[in-house]
């Protein structure tokens, strides 16, 4: 492995070490119920060296940022009956990991490619990370499959007191990257996966190593909001066990990012109501389904980065995504408003009330 | 209608005492002297017995609401005294006509087409962040699709 590691500066350094004092007190005192395999930590010289899943994790966040790799990766996922497969490229240089044509991550900076260049999805450092996974779920190492002709160990996730995985993630013995991250469902069977159907540390093409970030033509950077005004509301828990790390508005859109340690969750909020046209929701490609949740009828997406749901309630439109399992998602849009759509004689009701009201 | 004598002293106004029986009996028999002697006296006596029996033989019906003697004791255009219901009924009809018109004419709220695909790449570059980048982003260079 001769990965080109970047110095960590800054916000980066911290999170480093965020991640090291999570990695302590998992081992001092949340250690998975099963022993941790032992595992050559990548660049750390000879010699097992004892670690846990969560360290794991952490070390496979980090190599994805440093080590230099092309690859192949292919992203599947089930969308009802209906199962999707698509191939991207992979590629990494420099702290730049580069998607295809399509995406590229530099540091904290996101960059997707649009229809008249590229532009910035997100461009700084976080210091609020979320909770430990271990609070949620019981992780547990073991040796895993080949993944891309690589040896592996493979980090089985369930919840806490659950006795079914619900997800595992591969991780490259060599480079510590994930090779393969699956979501599993009841029956064991993966409905959603991100994984490397061929990778070469190391040597990257010519290209790849001297492109470098590309050049940002706008942004679309959402800005952190510490306090929003009425009716957006911070929550700082939602759901089963996630916790706000982070709120950001953008163009009239509240974002409220929500983590479980493991997976994200985002609650996308913005004034007004749901149209009737719902086929504008998903542009070209699909006008969803619908779902009950708590009595209420929603529309729910599947697609490779995860699930959402679309509702309205009281003037605001709220929109969650996540790359977790439905459940997960299913539970958090509980915990958000969720009103009936008012009938034009409650607004009439509505305005009369207002009109008296003093405040 | 008899003639009454306009130089003599007539019943007049004794005429409803003596029939309600409140005269003196001095009063009363002076009364009933004046009756024997004038014609046009009696006459009237009898008229104002008859209206007085009309009267008793109306059928009688419970006042929707009190017209007068209210709670505060007032009489009708002061104030705790209600008005008219026909006017009040027009009052309401007419704020209710101003607030439906006020709710039509207030701006709705706006009509909202989430963008999922935009959506979603917000969501997966903030989850990368602090989550695998590489299994964060790689779904979000593949087409978005929403949906089959």
């Amino acid at each position: 492995m001769t990965g080109s590691r970047r110095p960590l500066t800054g916000p980066a350094a911290q999170r480093l070490a965020f991640g090291c004092l999570a990695a302590c007190s998992v081992v001092s005192g949340l250690a998975p119920a099963r022993p941790a395999a032992a595992l050559p930590g990548p660049g750390l010289g000879a010699g097992p060296v004892e670690t846990s899943a969560v360290e794991l994790l952490d070390r496979a966040r980090e190599a994805a940022e440093t080590q230099s790799f092309d690859g192949m990766v292919a992203v599947v996922w089930r969308d009802g009956r209906d199962q999707h497969s698509e191939q991207v490229p992979v590629s990494s240089a420099g702290g730049v990991l580069r998607f295809g044509d399509e995406v590229v991550g530099a540091g904290a900076r996101r960059m997707v490619h649009g229809t008249d260049g590229w532009f910035s999805l997100w461009g700084h450092d976080v210091t609020t990370l979320g909770p430990p996974p271990t609070a949620k779920y019981r992780l547990a190492v073991e040796p895993g499959p080949e993944v891309a002709a690589r040896p592996t160990d493979v980090v089985d996730v369930q919840l806490v007191g659950a006795d079914r995985i619900r997800e595992r993630l591969y991780v490259d013995r060599q480079s510590g990257l994930v090779l393969r991250r699956e979501l599993l469902d009841s029956r064991g069977d993966p409905y959603r996966s991100v994984a490397f159907t061929a990778i070469t540390s190391g040597t990257v093409g010519a290209e790849a190593a001297t492109a470098g970030a590309p050049g940002v033509i706008r942004s679309q950077e959402p800005v952190p909001a510490r306090h929003l005004k009425a009716p957006f509301k911070l929550r700082s828990r939602i759901g089963t066990g996630y916790r706000l790390v982070g709120a950001y508005k953008a163009g009239g859109v509240v974002q409220q990012f929500f983590s479980d340690g493991l997976h994200g969750l985002s609650v996308f909020e913005q004034r007004g109501h749901l149209g009737a046209a719902e086929t504008t929701l998903a542009g070209q490609s699909g006008t969803g389904r619908e779902v009950e949740i708590s009595g209420h009828t929603m529309r729910a997406y599947s697609a490779s980065v995860g699930d959402a749901v679309v509702w309205d309630s009281d003037g605001m439109v709220y929109t969650a995504v996540t790359d977790a399992p439905w459940s997960d998602l299913a539970g958090a849009v509980r915990d958000l408003p969720h009103a009936d759509p008012p009938g034009r004689l409650r607004r009439v009701a509505q305005t009369v009330v207002s009109l008296f009201r003093w405040r | 209608m008899i003639p009454r004598d306009p130089g003599a002293d007539h019943l007049d106004d004794v005429l409803s005492a003596y029939l309600d029986d409140e005269l003196a009996p001095a009063a009363r028999h002076e009364a009933e002297a004046h009756l024997a002697a004038c014609a046009g006296c009696r006459a009237e006596l009898d008229e104002v017995s008859a209206a007085r029996r009309a009267i008793r033989i109306l059928p009688v019906h419970a006042a929707r609401r009190p017209l007068v003697g209210t709670e505060s004791g007032g009489l009708p255009g002061t104030p705790g005294v209600p008005r008219p219901p026909s006017r009040r009924r027009a009052v309401w009809a007419l704020a209710a006509a101003v607030a439906a018109a006020i709710a039509f004419l207030l701006p709705r709220d706006p009509e909202v087409a989430p963008s999922l695909p935009s959506l979603a790449d917000s969501h997966a570059a903030r989850a990368s962040i602090t989550g695998d980048p590489l299994t964060q982003l790689a779904p979000i260079a593949v087409p978005v699709r929403f949906g089959p």
